[in-house]
C-alpha cells in the first residue's frame, strides 16, 4: 500500500495549490509559488533546530511564506511590477537567499551550503488502524497530512460560503462590480497573496520537516510549477485543483519507487503534470473557438 | 491623470535609494557569510576582472545571455510575455547535442548542430505561439510548463541514450574537439561566443528597426487592431515572433554546448532564460543594448562565482540581487510607461465600472503586465 | 423637493468637452429620461453620477444636498443605485451572491444567503422580478442578468435608479417586463433615471425628458405635452442644412453590393444589402448604433467576408475579400476608434503613415525600411494634411485628437484610393479639425474616389454627403439624394422607425 507515500507527497502540492487557486481566481497567477515553498522550507529546517523545535519551525515557515509573500504583492500591487516578473523574482530572492542563508547558518558548524538537518514534526496516527488495508494508511502521518486532509473541506467551505471566498472569486470575474459593491480588489488580492504565502510556507515546512528531514538547496524542484499546474488542470475549482494535486502526488510518488526499485526512466512520468496541463489548456481553447472569427487572421 | 505627477527627479532618487538599498542588503548578506564582508564586496565587483580565466569566463557567460536576452526582449516587444527561453536554450542544447554526437568530427557536424539547435528552439516557441495565436491560451502558463517539459525531456534523452559507461553522474559523451568554439588571443583569450552573441543581439535589433517585418511586428505589439486594419496577418506574426525567439533561444543552447559545457550535462543552462529576463528589462527591450547589459550582468554573476572560492561565499548571493533588480526594473518601466501615456487615452487608473466592448485582440487579453486591478497595459516594451 | 439635481456640470477629456454644463431635474418619484443619440454625452453623464468619473466642474444635490462621489461606493451609499448597460456582474457567482456581494450578512462567519434570499425574494415578489437566486448569472439570460442587476441597487438601498440604456440588449417581451418593473418601482417611490437613444421608449415610460446632444441639454420636455416631432427634432437637431452642394458628377460604380449580409457573431445582423457607390460621390451612412452601420463598413473595408452576397469593386466580384486583398484594391479605410485602431500611437508619425504600405518597395525596399523615403513622405504629407508636430519622428500618441486622425487620414488618402471607408471621421475633434477632415474628404472625392462616411452626427452628415444612406435592423431602409428636400428630422424618423408607425 503506498497511500501513505501518496499522502505524504501530495500534502504539499494540495497545500500550495489550494493557496495558488486563491491567487489565480483573484486575477493573478503566483509564479512566487515556488520560491514561498523553498523559503518556508527552509525556515521550518533551520528554526526546528533551535529551541524552538518543530512546531517554532512550522511557524517559521509560515512566516517566511508570508514575507516572500508580502514582497511578491508589494511588487505587483503596490509598485505595479507585473506579476510575472515579481513571480520570477521572488524564486530568485528565496534560491539565492535560502542558500546564502544555509551557508551561514552551516559556516560555524563546518557544514558546507548544500544541507541542513531539520528535527521533524512528530507524526500523528490513528495507531488502530495499523495493520489494516487501506486505512493502515492513515496509522502514522505528518500532522501536516493530517491538516491537508482537515483543510480540504474547510478551504471548501471558505471557498464557497464566507465572504472573503466570495470576494476573491469576485475579483477575478469582474473587478469593476467588486467596486461597485464597496470593496477593494486590491486588498481582496493583497489577502489572496497572503493566504497562498501561508499555504505554500506550510507546504514547505511538509518537505523538509516530514517528507524529508533535511533541508537542501533547491528541494521544491518545480513543485510550485506543479501546484500551479494543478489550478489549471482542476479547472479553478476547488475540487478538481485537490484532485490534479493528488494525482500529481501519486505520480510523484511513484516515480520515487520506481526510482529506488527499477531502472525505469522516471523523467517521462514526472514531466506528465506540465504536459497534461498544456494539453488542458490547448482544449480549453479549442473549446473557446467557437468566439466570432476575427477577420484578416 | 494623478499618476502623471510624479516628474522625474523623485524617480532618480527612487533608482538612488533603490541602488543604496540593494549595496545594504549584500552588506548584510557578506556580513552574516564573510568574515570580511568588505573585502568580499570588492572581490565581487573585481572578480570578473581578477584574471585572464575569469575575463574569459565573465565574456562567454554574458555571450549567452545575449542570446537569451535578445530573445527575450523580442517577445516582450510584441506583447507577448512568453518566458519560455529556459526551456528552448534546453531543446536546442539538445537537438545539438545529439547532431553533435551523431555525426563526430565531420566538417558539417558544427553548421548542421546549430541549424538543430535553432530548429529545437523554433519548435518549442512554435507550439506556444501556435496555443496564443490561434487558441487565446494565456501564454505565459503554457511557456512556463514548456519550460519543465523540455528540462524533463533532456534529462530523459540523456540519462536514457547518450550516458557513456561508467558516467558518475548523467552527462552526455564529450563532442568532438573539432566542434568546440573557438577564441581569439590569449590570456584572456576572447571567446567566438561573444562575437556571436553581439551579432545575435544587434541582428535582433535591425530586424525590429530596419525590417517591414520588424515593423510589422511592432505595429503588432502596439495594438491588434491597428494591424489588423492595415491588413497583416496578426496570427501568423505572433505565431512568428514565437518561432524566432524561440530559434535564438534554441541557439544559445548550441553555442552553450560547443562553447562552453563542451557535452550534454543536466543542469547546463540552469537560469539562462530568467537571466535573459533581466538582461532584456535592464536594456528596456531593446536588443541593441542587451550586450551591454549582459556584460554588466556576466559580470556580477562572474563576481560571484569569485566570492565562492575566496571568501567561500556562495555565489547565490548574486541570484538574490538579480531577483530584486527585476522587481525595481519591472517597477520603474512601469513608472515610465505610465508617464508617457498621452492625456488623450483613456486612463483609468481607478476601475471602470462601466465595462467597455471586447476588442478584437487575440486572446483573453492582451499581454498588460500590470496588476488587472489598475488596467493599465504596461508592457515591458521599449518605444522610441 | 427633487430627488436629484445636477447642476451646470462640466466634463473634459483632454480636449473633448463631454458635458457642457448639464443641468438636470429628477422629480421624486418619477421616472426621467435622458434622451440623446451615441456621443451625446448621456454615459458620461450618468457616470459622475455614479461616481465613476469626477465633473471638472459643476455639482450634484441629493435631496437638497450637495454631494460628491469620489466613488461608486459614495454614490451607493447616499442611495443612488445604477443598471449598466453591461452588466456590473460577477458571471461565475450565482445570483444570489452577486445581489448581496459587499453587501453579505454573517452568521458564525459563513454567509447567511437563507436571509438575504428571503429579504431579496420579498422585493423580487413586490416588483415581480422574479430571478433563479442560486444559478450563476453566466447561465442566466440577458434579461434576468438586468432583474439582478435591478434586485443589485435596491438590496443597497437605492432610492435613485439609474438605468444605462436598458433596453439595448432585450428582447420586445422582455422590454415589457423591465417597463412594468420601472413602473412598479416608481409606485413604491423610488426615482428613476435612465438613458436610452429610444424616442418611444421615453414616450412609453417617462415622465420627464432631457434631451442631449453634442454633450449638451438641448431641451427638457414633459411627455404628453409634446409632440414626437419636436423631440426628433431636439435630438437630432433641425438646424438647416448648410450643405454647400458639390460640383462632382459621380462617375463610375466603384463598389456594389448584392444582397450582402453578415449574421456570424453580430447582435443585428446585417441583411440583404443591395448599394452602389460610384466615384467622386461621397455616400453618407447614418443609423441609430448598432443597426448594421459598422458592419456595413467593415465588409466593404474587407475587415469582414460576407456571409451572403455578393461584392464586387469595379464590377469584379471579390472571392476572397480581407483587409489585405482590399488594401491591394486600394481600398481605405478609417476605423472608428482611431487611438486604437488607427495608429499605433508609440511609434512616430512617419512610421504610421506608412502602415499601410508594407508591401511597397519605396518605403520597404527588399523588405527593410527605408527611413529617408518615410521622412520625405512624411513631410509631404505633414505639410500637405496640415499635421501640427514638431516633425516625422514625433510619436503619433503626442498628438491632439484632430492631428491623429490627420496622420489617419494622410495616411489613408494619399495612396490615391478607389474606395474610402471613412467611420465616425470628426467624433471628439475640435471646430477646426472638423473642417479640414471634411475638406479632405471632398478633395479626395473629387480627385475621383468613391467615399462612404459613417456619422452619428447627422448634421456632419447632411454637410459633406451627397447620398444619404439610412439603416434600421441591419438593412439600408432609406437612400436619399442630399438636397435642399431632405430635413434632418425626417433623417431622424427614418433611424428611429417612426416614420413607419407614422404612415400607419
Amino acid at each position: 500500500m503506498y497511500l501513505a507515500g501518496i499522502l505524504e507527497v501530495a500534502t504539499p502540492l494540495v497545500l500550495a495549490a489550494l493557496g495558488c487557486l486563491l491567487t489565480v481566481r483573484a486575477g493573478v497567477d503566483n509564479i512566487g509559488l515556488e520560491g514561498m515553498m523553498l523559503g518556508g522550507a527552509f525556515g521550518a529546517a533551520a528554526v526546528s533546530t533551535t529551541f524552538l523545535g518543530p512546531w517554532g519551525g512550522l511557524a517559521a515557515a509560515v512566516l517566511v511564506g508570508a514575507a516572500l509573500a508580502t514582497l511578491l504583492a508589494w511588487s505587483h500591487l503596490g509598485l505595479g511590477a507585473h506579476f510575472v516578473l515579481a513571480g520570477i523574482a521572488v524564486n530568485l530572492v528565496a534560491a539565492g537567499g535560502t542558500v546564502t542563508l544555509l551557508y551561514a547558518l552551516n559556516r560555524g558548524s563546518g557544514g558546507g551550503s548544500n544541507a541542513l538537518e531539520s528535527r521533524p514534526l512528530p507524526t500523528v496516527g490513528l495507531s488502530f488502524l495499523d495493520g489494516l488495508p487501506v486505512l493502515g494508511a492513515f496509522a502514522d502521518l505528518s500532522p501536516l497530512t493530517w491538516l491537508a486532509i482537515v483543510l480540504v473541506p474547510l478551504f471548501v467551505k471558505f471557498y464557497f460560503d464566507t465572504r472573503p471566498g466570495i470576494w476573491i472569486r469576485a475579483v477575478g470575474g469582474n473587478a469593476s462590480a467588486v467596486v461597485e459593491a464597496g470593496v477593494s480588489p486590491l486588498r481582496v488580492k493583497w489577502g489572496a497573496m497572503l493566504a497562498s504565502g501561508v499555504l505554500a510556507g506550510v507546504a514547505g515546512a511538509q518537505l523538509s520537516l516530514a517528507t524529508t528531514h533535511t533541508f537542501v538547496r533547491d528541494m521544491t524542484q518545480g513543485r510550485g510549477f506543479i501546484a500551479l499546474a494543478a489550478v489549471y488542470l482542476g479547472l479553478k475549482h476547488p475540487v478538481g485543483t485537490v484532485v490534479a494535486a493528488t494525482l500529481f502526488g501519486a505520480f510523484q510518488a511513484l516515480t520515487t519507487v520506481l526510482q529506488v526499485r527499477t531502472e525505469f526512466p522516471t523523467d517521462p512520468i514526472s514531466a506528465l503534470p506540465y504536459v497534461a496541463t498544456v494539453l488542458a489548456l490547448a482544449v480549453a481553447g479549442l473549446r473557446s473557438l467557437r468566439r466570432p472569427a476575427v477577420a484578416g487572421a | 491623470m494623478r499618476v502623471a505627477r510624479s516628474s522625474l527627479s523623485p524617480s532618480v532618487l527612487r533608482l538612488a535609494a533603490g541602488v543604496l538599498l540593494a549595496f545594504v542588503l549584500i552588506l548584510l548578506l557578506f556580513s552574516v557569510t564573510s568574515d570580511q564582508p568588505w573585502r568580499t564586496l570588492g572581490d565581487l565587483f573585481t572578480g570578473a576582472v581578477s584574471s585572464p580565466g575569469r575575463i574569459e569566463q565573465w565574456l562567454s557567460y554574458s555571450s549567452f545571455v545575449m542570446f537569451t536576452g535578445a530573445s527575450v526582449c523580442l517577445a516582450f516587444r510584441i506583447g507577448m510575455f512568453a518566458i519560455g527561453a529556459e526551456g528552448q536554450v534546453l531543446v536546442g542544447a539538445l537537438a545539438a547535442g545529439l547532431v553533435a554526437l551523431a555525426l563526430g568530427p565531420s566538417g558539417a557536424a558544427l553548421p548542421l548542430a546549430l541549424a538543430a539547435a535553432i530548429a529545437g528552439g523554433c519548435v518549442w516557441g512554435l507550439v506556444p505561439g501556435l496555443m496564443k495565436a490561434y487558441l487565446g491560451t494565456d501564454e505565459i502558463v503554457s511557456t512556463l510548463m514548456l519550460n519543465y517539459v523540455a528540462t524533463f525531456l533532456f534529462a530523459f534523452v540523456v540519462k536514457e541514450f547518450l550516458l557513456p559507461p561508467g558516467a558518475g553522474f548523467p552527462v552526455s559523451s564529450f563532442f568532438d574537439p573539432a566542434l568546440f568554439l573557438p577564441s581569439f588571443g590569449q590570456a584572456p583569450a576572447i571567446p567566438v561566443v561573444l562575437l556571436l552573441g553581439i551579432l545575435v543581439c544587434l541582428g535582433s535589433g535591425l530586424l525590429l528597426s530596419r525590417t517591414g517585418l520588424g515593423f510589422r511586428l511592432r505595429v503588432v505589439g502596439e495594438s491588434q487592431r491597428t494591424a489588423l486594419a492595415n491588413g497583416y496577418s496578426v496570427r501568423r506574426l505572433i505565431c512568428l515572433v514565437f518561432v524566432i525567439s524561440g530559434g535564438i533561444a534554441g541557439a544559445a543552447g548550441a553555442v552553450i554546448g560547443f562553447g562552453d559545457t563542451h557535452r550534454l550535462i543536466i543542469g547546463m543552462a540552469t537560469g539562462i532564460g530568467f537571466d535573459g529576463v533581466l538582461v532584456a528589462l535592464l536594456a528596456v527591450n531593446r536588443p541593441a543594448l542587451v550586450p551591454l547589459t549582459a556584460l554588466a550582468y556576466g559580470y556580477l554573476r562572474t563576481g560571484g562565482d569569485v566570492i565562492q572560492i575566496t571568501a567561500g561565499v556562495p555565489r547565490d548571493v548574486v541570484v538574490v540581487l538579480q531577483g530584486l533588480l527585476i522587481i525595481g526594473l519591472a517597477a520603474l518601466l512601469r513608472q515610465r510607461e505610465r508617464r508617457r501615456r498621452s492625456p488623450l487615452a483613456d486612463d483609468p487608473v481607478e476601475p471602470v465600472t462601466a465595462k467597455s466592448e471586447p476588442g478584437p485582440e487575440l486572446g483573453a487579453s492582451a499581454p498588460s503586465l500590470v496588476p488587472s486591478t489598475q488596467e493599465v497595459t504596461d508592457v515591458p516594451r521599449r518605444h522610441t | 423637493m427633487p430627488a436629484l439635481e445636477l447642476i451646470e456640470v462640466d466634463k473634459w477629456f483632454g480636449p473633448v468637452h463631454a458635458n457642457r454644463s448639464v443641468s438636470l431635474v429628477l422629480r421624486r418619484g418619477s421616472v426621467h429620461a435622458v434622451l440623446g443619440e451615441n456621443g451625446a454625452g448621456k454615459s458620461t453623464l450618468m457616470n459622475i453620477l455614479f461616481g465613476v468619473e469626477q465633473p471638472d466642474s459643476g455639482s450634484i444635490l441629493l435631496g437638497g444636498q450637495r454631494r460628491v462621489f469620489r466613488t461608486p461606493k459614495d454614490a451607493i451609499n447616499a442611495g443612488v443605485g445604477m443598471v449598466f448597460q453591461h452588466f456590473g456582474l460577477v458571471p461565475e457567482l450565482s445570483a444570489l451572491d452577486n445581489i448581496a456581494l459587499g453587501a453579505e450578512t454573517t452568521r458564525r462567519g459563513r454567509v447567511d444567503r437563507s436571509r438575504a434570499a428571503d429579504r431579496i425574494g420579498e422585493l423580487a415578489a413586490e416588483l415581480r422580478l422574479e430571478v433563479f437566486l442560486s444559478r450563476r448569472v453566466a447561465d442566466l439570460t440577458v434579461a434576468q442578468q438586468q432583474r439582478v442587476e435591478i434586485l443589485k441597487a435596491l438590496y443597497r438601498g437605492a432610492r435613485i435608479l439609474i438605468l444605462d440604456e436598458p433596453t439595448a440588449l432585450l428582447a420586445p417581451p422582455e422590454r415589457e417586463g423591465l417597463f412594468a418593473a420601472v413602473r412598479r418601482l416608481q409606485a413604491i417611490g423610488v426615482s428613476v433615471l435612465f438613458i436610452t437613444h429610444k424616442l418611444e421608449e421615453a414616450e412609453q415610460l417617462a415622465d420627464d425628458v432631457t434631451v442631449m446632444r453634442h454633450g449638451a441639454v438641448v431641451a427638457r420636455r414633459k411627455i404628453g405635452r409634446v409632440t414626437r416631432a419636436t423631440l426628433i427634432a431636439d435630438m437630432v437637431g433641425g438646424r438647416p442644412a448648410q450643405h454647400t452642394h458639390s460640383e462632382r458628377v459621380p462617375g463610375d460604380v466603384v463598389a456594389e453590393l448584392r444582397g450582402v449580409g453578415i449574421s456570424r457573431g453580430a447582435d443585428v445582423p446585417l441583411t440583404g444589402v443591395d448599394l452602389q457607390i460610384r466615384a467622386g460621390e461621397i455616400v453618407g451612412v447614418v443609423g441609430i448604433d448598432g443597426h448594421g452601420q459598422q458592419l456595413l463598413c467593415e465588409a466593404l473595408a474587407g475587415m469582414r467576408q460576407p456571409d451572403d452576397g455578393t461584392l464586387l469593386l469595379r464590377g469584379n466580384e471579390q472571392r476572397t475579400w480581407n483587409r489585405a486583398a482590399a488594401l491591394r484594391a486600394r481600398v481605405a479605410y478609417v476605423p472608428e476608434d482611431r487611438l486604437t485602431a488607427g495608429v499605433a500611437r508609440h511609434l512616430s508619425i512617419a512610421e504610421n503613415l506608412v502602415l499601410n504600405r508594407v508591401g511597397d518597395a519605396r518605403f520597404f525596399p527588399r523588405g527593410l525600411t527605408a527611413r529617408k523615403a518615410m521622412k520625405a513622405n512624411a513631410d509631404a504629407l505633414i505639410d500637405r494634411f496640415d499635421i501640427r508636430c514638431r516633425d516625422g519622428s514625433q510619436h503619433v500618441g503626442s498628438l491632439s485628437g484632430g492631428n491623429v486622425q490627420k496622420v489617419v487620414l494622410a495616411r489613408e488618402l494619399s495612396r490615391d484610393p478607389r474606395l474610402v471607408i471613412v467611420r465616425e471621421p470628426t467624433r471628439g475633434l475640435d471646430v477646426a479639425a472638423i473642417a479640414n477632415v471634411h475638406a479632405q474628404l471632398a478633395v479626395s472625392a473629387s480627385g475621383g474616389a468613391a467615399v462612404l462616411v459613417q456619422s452619428s452626427d447627422l448634421d456632419e452628415i447632411r454637410t459633406i454627403a451627397d447620398r444619404i444612406l439610412v439603416m434600421r435592423d441591419g438593412r439600408v431602409v432609406a437612400d436619399l439624394v442630399n438636397d435642399a428636400s431632405v430635413q434632418t428630422a425626417q433623417l431622424g424618423a427614418l433611424m428611429l422607425g417612426a416614420a413607419r408607425t407614422e404612415e400607419a
